[in-house]
């Protein structure tokens, strides 16, 4: 059977089903080849690597806002959206780059949200952007022309029965090729998708691994109090993302309330395929059969 | 001063945590002061995420896998398919060690749910020396064995814990992990030196060590016994800390510790600290089995 001789919608038929497929194809060659990179050896000590990773600067800038906040070092000003250091040395108090970045920012009573404007921020996440993309867990020069090499077959498969039916429906003067071309853009789209992904397979293997280690504690975070269990939170908050629990979330959305942050309704959502089983429980204590 | 310097150069003895989720974040924060993490491998082995999340995990810090069901002191043969299921562990990552237990865990028709101490013999000699070659085969290494606490004495029992545990040792060549809680609450239930548990035993075979806590309980039947329970849900007695010397001063081997606690989580602080008192236990056993070879040396 002979494509080209379709009719107009048999067709177009043919051509969301061959682009479907030429997707799939793509998403594929991009794994295989991703599959292989190892996980690096890298420090996971900073939840701020882990939130940038995750979802990126503004996620890493806004985890480290709340952070702070929750420490004391950050308060709030009279029940607005402006935030200050509590004291003029908290800046002194910072354990990371990125913290003394945002706390140098409320050092004057300034808005929230204005801290992801501010190109110190942005500037103290440049050392994460530079480890990930070292350590190919997220997008560098060598994975996309990796990417683009893996899309050239597909792409040039698409593009060749879109042309010729392009050129064939113009010369027999036919002119509706208009859902034709909507087609192949989307299908170009769905390519540049594939092509600039931020995160690598090694990436999001890291990311699953954290979330299969850290689902436990994930599940616990309500019987943990904010205060008594800060870096539990900001790690599991960095793993799994700020709508772990409503007060972190409604902190979130008040203070950043462009953002649009909404909650996920239960932790099993989030994990996705990643929950662990696992209980947890150790030997239990060799305590032998009793009397 | 010296003599501290020598001995700290002369062992490579390394301190660990047993990994809880409840420590999992501290564990990650303060990974520079730990030198081994030990997993339950029964924890990892069900989920396929679990089980790749090792390979992350890995790459953070040496790993040991410490097994709870297999059940390999016994007479009676190891359920293969158990230890063929735990060995997709070794697939993923390369552990620095593996261990099990001097226990059995089933009988041929059920799961008894715990440890539980076998009779002391030459059956259960040949059917653990037999269930370690099986596991080395599949598994491709040698476990360390570990002794375990029981409130009954097992019986048809004709050696000392000691005694059984050398045999089985010198026959399979697994080494053991002393668990000094067990050996503790053993030589209190059962009114025996701990010291001299520690004299009979090869000390050349010693190579991981457990350290837990416990508590006194009731016997519910004769309430004016009283029993230490090794719960693994307290702090590790100062006792602990005097055998874990005693042990440094007499093992030739590098030693690793482990400190485990399943349940009632102090702060990780503390934990901590209880990992730099046995580091100082461990050195101050060293330092004096330097002393002692120098006087000797002397002499």
């Amino acid at each position: 059977m002979n494509p080209f001789n379709l009719n107009g919608p048999y067709f177009l038929l043919f051509y969301v089903i061959l682009c479907v497929l030429m997707l799939v194809l793509s998403n594929v060659l991009i794994t295989v080849f991703e599959r292989k990179l190892p996980i690096p050896k890298i420090s996971l000590k900073d939840p701020y690597l882990i939130a940038y990773l995750r979802k990126g600067m503004t996620e890493a800038i806004i985890l480290a806002t709340m952070t702070l906040k929750a420490r004391g070092l950050l308060v709030e000003d009279n029940g607005s959206r402006k935030l200050k250091t509590s004291r003029p040395e908290s800046v002194n108090m910072a354990q990371y780059p990125i913290e003394k970045a945002v706390l140098t920012v409320f050092n004057r009573k300034t808005e929230a949200e204005e801290v992801l404007n501010r190109k110190a921020c942005k500037q103290s996440c440049d050392d994460y952007e530079k480890l990930l993309s070292e350590n190919n867990l997220i997008i560098n020069n060598y994975i996309y022309h990796q990417r683009l090499y893996r899309l050239c077959f597909p792409f040039c498969i698409a593009s060749f029965f879109s042309l010729i039916r392009f050129f064939t429906a113009l010369s027999e003067g036919r002119n509706n090729v208009l859902f034709l071309f909507i087609l192949f853009i989307c299908y170009l789209g769905g390519l540049w998708y594939l092509l600039s992904y931020r995160k690598t397979d090694a990436g999001l293997r890291l990311l699953g691994d954290l979330k299969a280690l850290f689902t436990p504690l994930y599940k616990r975070t309500k019987t943990m109090p904010l205060n008594e269990f800060l870096y539990e939170h900001t790690l599991i908050a960095a793993v799994f993302g700020m709508d772990i629990t409503p007060s972190y979330l409604n902190t979130v959305r008040h203070y950043f309330p462009s953002l649009n942050r909404d909650s996920k309704k239960d932790s099993s959502s989030s994990c996705g395929s990643s929950c662990g089983s696992s209980s947890g429980s150790g030997c239990g204590g060799c305590g032998g059969c009793g009397s | 001063m010296g003599a501290a310097v020598v001995a700290e150069v002369r062992f490579k003895d390394r301190f660990g945590l047993g990994w809880r989720p409840e420590y999992a974040a501290n564990i990650l924060m303060n990974i520079d002061k730990i030198d081994i993490i030990e997993i339950i491998g029964e924890n990892f082995v069900n989920d396929k995420h679990l089980t790749n999340s090792l390979k992350t995990l890995a790459t953070q810090i040496p790993i040991s896998i410490h097994c709870v069901s297999l059940g390999l002191a016994s007479s009676l043969p190891v359920n293969i398919k158990r230890i063929e299921k735990m060995a997709k562990l070794f697939d993923v990552i390369t552990p620095v060690s593996w261990s099990e237990h001097f226990a059995f865990v089933r009988s041929k028709y059920f799961e008894i749910g715990h440890l539980a101490a076998p009779p002391r013999n030459e059956d259960t000699i040949k059917g653990s020396v037999k269930n370690i070659n099986v596991a080395k085969e599949i598994i491709g290494s040698l476990p360390f064995l570990e002794n375990i606490a029981t409130l009954v004495s097992p019986p048809c029992s004709v050696l000392s814990e000691a005694q059984w545990i050398n045999q089985i040792v010198q026959k399979s060549s697994a080494g053991i992990l002393l668990d000094l809680h067990n050996l503790l609450a053993n030589s209190y239930n059962f009114k025996f030196c701990p010291i001299a548990f520690l004299d009979e035993i090869n000390l050349n075979m010693i190579y991981m060590i457990h350290l837990s806590g416990g508590r006194y309980i009731e016997n519910p039947i004769h309430p004016e016994k009283v029993h230490l329970l090794d719960d693994h849900l307290h702090d590790i007695p100062e006792e602990i800390y005097n055998l874990l010397t005693i042990v440094a001063e007499k093992c030739p081997n590098d030693l690793t510790v482990i400190i485990e606690r399943d349940g009632c989580f102090p702060s990780f602080n503390h934990i901590l600290f209880q990992l730099n008192k046995s580091k100082l236990a461990i050195q101050k056993g060293r330092n004096n089995a330097h002393l002692k070879r120098k006087y000797e040396d002397k002499l």
